[in-house]
């Protein structure tokens, strides 16, 4: 037994969680329609559902489709819009017992400054997520594709607020070392990684794409291999904290992005298999730490043992 | 009925009790349900988020056909159909297997105050409406049950109708009528309306599961005699708790349900809104397109 208590809470920038464990954008709603079926107290946070400038009807369906341990999704950034959600929304989320980040998405710079100005004064809001990734949209420029797409828009917002901000990456892309380089140049305190990998899946009896539109975003444990990949290339390219993002559905997995070089993770399509299952990870992460003697998330950083060079 | 008084849904880990076909393709899963944390007495409509076990990934979610309080808890039964590879897998559950359980979800039919009810089944669809006649909910109501399937050995459990007032079609006249249970339901419509002249107008409510196509033809024939249809649809589901989006189907924005809705004038979540609406509240063009995906379009 370690003789020192182990310490669950990580810093990334600004923004302090009592745990590593966030739920994912899009998997946990506006966090009350988990209610009593998770512990809230037991998660450091959640990220709600993406919130545009105006509300969203969201693609037609079929939205889904699962895939071996993993599901596609093309839900289309459906959401009641950032009006009904400072009105209706927020105040819910805030009552309870747990950090609230919030989600925001647009098409264009102005969109993600707009969103910031309204979100700056809320004090239930903890961080800010600047969702620079979702695949099902089109229309407007990938903010997330370049280094100076990146560092534009996380830096236009910065100036706007001082709320804790972090940038959602997607994984689509060629080097995503160099996109998080760019959203630590604009100034984020965080970056967040992987945001679903386009995927497509086809039904050969009717010949048809098994969703609407044609390609969707893949998640679940799945991807989870592929993104801690993505993760170990991020943190070694910043010094801004790594939010881990893929498949996430046990302590292991908690750990094994944290090794790769993650300061906390989300917890994404795991959510719809156990909706009370994130609020077990934290415990079982103290107890990895206690059996390894670490005291704190923050001591896995570096712990990686690499091959020896031959 | 207010219809935030639907249960809050509890997760239970759960045994099976039986698996048993029941029709071609089709059996009942009769589970134990333990007396903590406390199920709650699901309503006729509700429906259960089953998971397996590492695969599936995804639960999938089942109407639920029988619920009783039992020594130490409670029996749930449902009715499922092989159609793939999650339902092969429940197929080949055991007695004492361990399952577990998300449930009830959903709104179920709302039986208003008064007026007689036509229950209309289609195949499978009769789980939910069986669930109302076990439940009580609409006991002392006029009730008439019209069951209609393609042949004579998919008019499943035609004992749990014992004692209740119904009418049988199939396709090939191997049961019942020949013919179809939207034949059924006019012919049922039409009489109560010619009674309806004779007494108190409390409307007739009709209250409906089976193949959408089958739904479909349940609303336009009871709009036709200005009754009120009940539908509850299916839907590949993601988390059944209303958060994912992924289970929606087009609505129109022209009729309003009983039940709570959450101002999405274009897509209704069947989980959270659903899975029993207004047969009007329905965009039946646009949810056949959803059901035939051959015209996907780009986002």
């Amino acid at each position: 037994m370690s003789a020192a208590p182990v310490d669950l809470s990580v810093r990334l920038g600004a923004l302090t969680l009592a745990n590593p464990i966030l739920l994912a954008s899009g998997t946990c709603g506006y966090g009350v329609e988990l209610a009593g079926l998770l512990d809230f107290a037991a998660i450091g946070g959640i990220v709600t559902k993406t919130v545009t400038l105006r509300p969203r009807e969201g693609n037609p369906p079929p939205r889904i489709a699962e895939t071996p341990s993993g599901m596609l999704n093309s839900i289309g950034l459906e959401n009641v819009g950032i009006d009904t959600f400072l009105r209706e929304k927020l105040p819910a989320a805030a009552a309870l017992p747990t950090k609230i980040v919030v989600s925001v998405g647009g098409h264009a710079v102005p969109d993600y400054v707009e969103l910031a100005r309204r979100l700056d004064p809320e004090p239930g809001v903890a961080a800010i997520e600047l969702n620079l990734s979702c695949p099902n949209v089109s229309g407007g420029l990938d903010l997330s594709l370049s280094r100076a797409g990146s560092a534009e828009v996380v830096g236009a917002v910065r100036r706007v607020t001082t709320k804790p901000l972090i940038a959602k990456l997607t994984p689509n892309v060629t080097a995503i070392g160099d996109i998080a380089r760019g959203a630590e140049e604009g100034g984020a305190d965080a970056v967040s990684l992987v945001n679903t990998f386009i995927g497509m899946a086809i039904d050969v009896e009717r010949r048809t794409p098994k969703l609407r539109t044609v390609t969707g975003g893949l998640s679940g444990p799945a991807i989870r291999p592929l993104a801690v990949a993505k993760v170990y290339a991020a943190a070694r390219a910043v010094r801004i904290p790594v939010i881990g993002i893929g498949g996430v559905s046990s302590a292991a997995d908690v750990i094994e992005f944290l090794l790769a070089g993650a300061t906390a993770v989300e917890v994404g399509t795991w959510n719809y298999v156990e909706p009370g299952a994130a609020g077990t990870l934290a415990a079982g992460v103290a107890a990895y730490l206690a059996r390894h003697d670490f005291r704190s998330p923050a001591d896995l950083r570096g712990a990686l043992v690499l091959p020896a060079k031959e | 009925m207010p219809t935030d008084a639907w249960p809050r849904p509890v997760s239970a880990r759960a045994r099976v009790l039986l698996n048993r076909p029941v029709m071609p393709g089709g059996a009942i899963l009769r589970l134990a349900l333990p007396a903590a944390p406390p199920f709650p007495v699901p309503a006729a409509g509700q429906f259960i988020h089953l998971r397996l076990g590492e695969f599936p990934l995804l639960r999938r979610p089942f109407s639920v056909l029988g619920f009783a309080p039992a020594a130490g808890g409670a029996t749930l039964e449902i009715l499922y159909a092989v159609v793939g590879r999650g339902t092969e897998r429940i197929a080949a559950l055991a007695p004492g297997d361990p399952v577990e359980i998300l449930g009830p979800l959903g709104n179920g039919y709302v039986l208003g105050a008064a007026g007689p009810l036509v229950l209309v089944a289609g195949g499978r669809g009769a789980a939910p409406l069986y669930r109302l006649l076990e439940s009580g909910e609409a006991s002392g109501r006029e009730l008439v049950f019209l069951f209609g399937a393609r042949s004579r050995e998919y008019l499943w459990e035609l004992e749990r109708l014992a004692g209740v007032d119904h009418r049988l079609a199939t396709d090939d006249g191997s049961a019942g009528e020949k013919g179809t249970v939207i034949d059924l339901l006019a012919a049922e419509l039409t009489r109560l309306a010619r009674h309806d002249r004779a007494r108190s107008a409390a409307p007739t409510r009709v209250f409906a599961c089976g193949p959408e196509v089958m739904l479909r033809r349940v609303a336009a024939t009871a709009a036709g005699f200005g009754a009120e249809a009940q539908v509850a649809v299916e839907s590949p589901m993601g988390c059944a708790i209303g958060i994912c989006r992924g289970c929606v189907i087009p609505r129109r924005t022209t009729a309003a349900g009983p039940w709570p809705r959450d101002g999405n004038a274009r897509y209704a979540t069947v989980c959270k809104e659903g899975p029993v609406f207004l047969g009007a509240e329905v965009d039946w063009d646009a949810l056949e397109r959803a059901l035939d995906p051959a015209g996907a379009v780009a986002p």
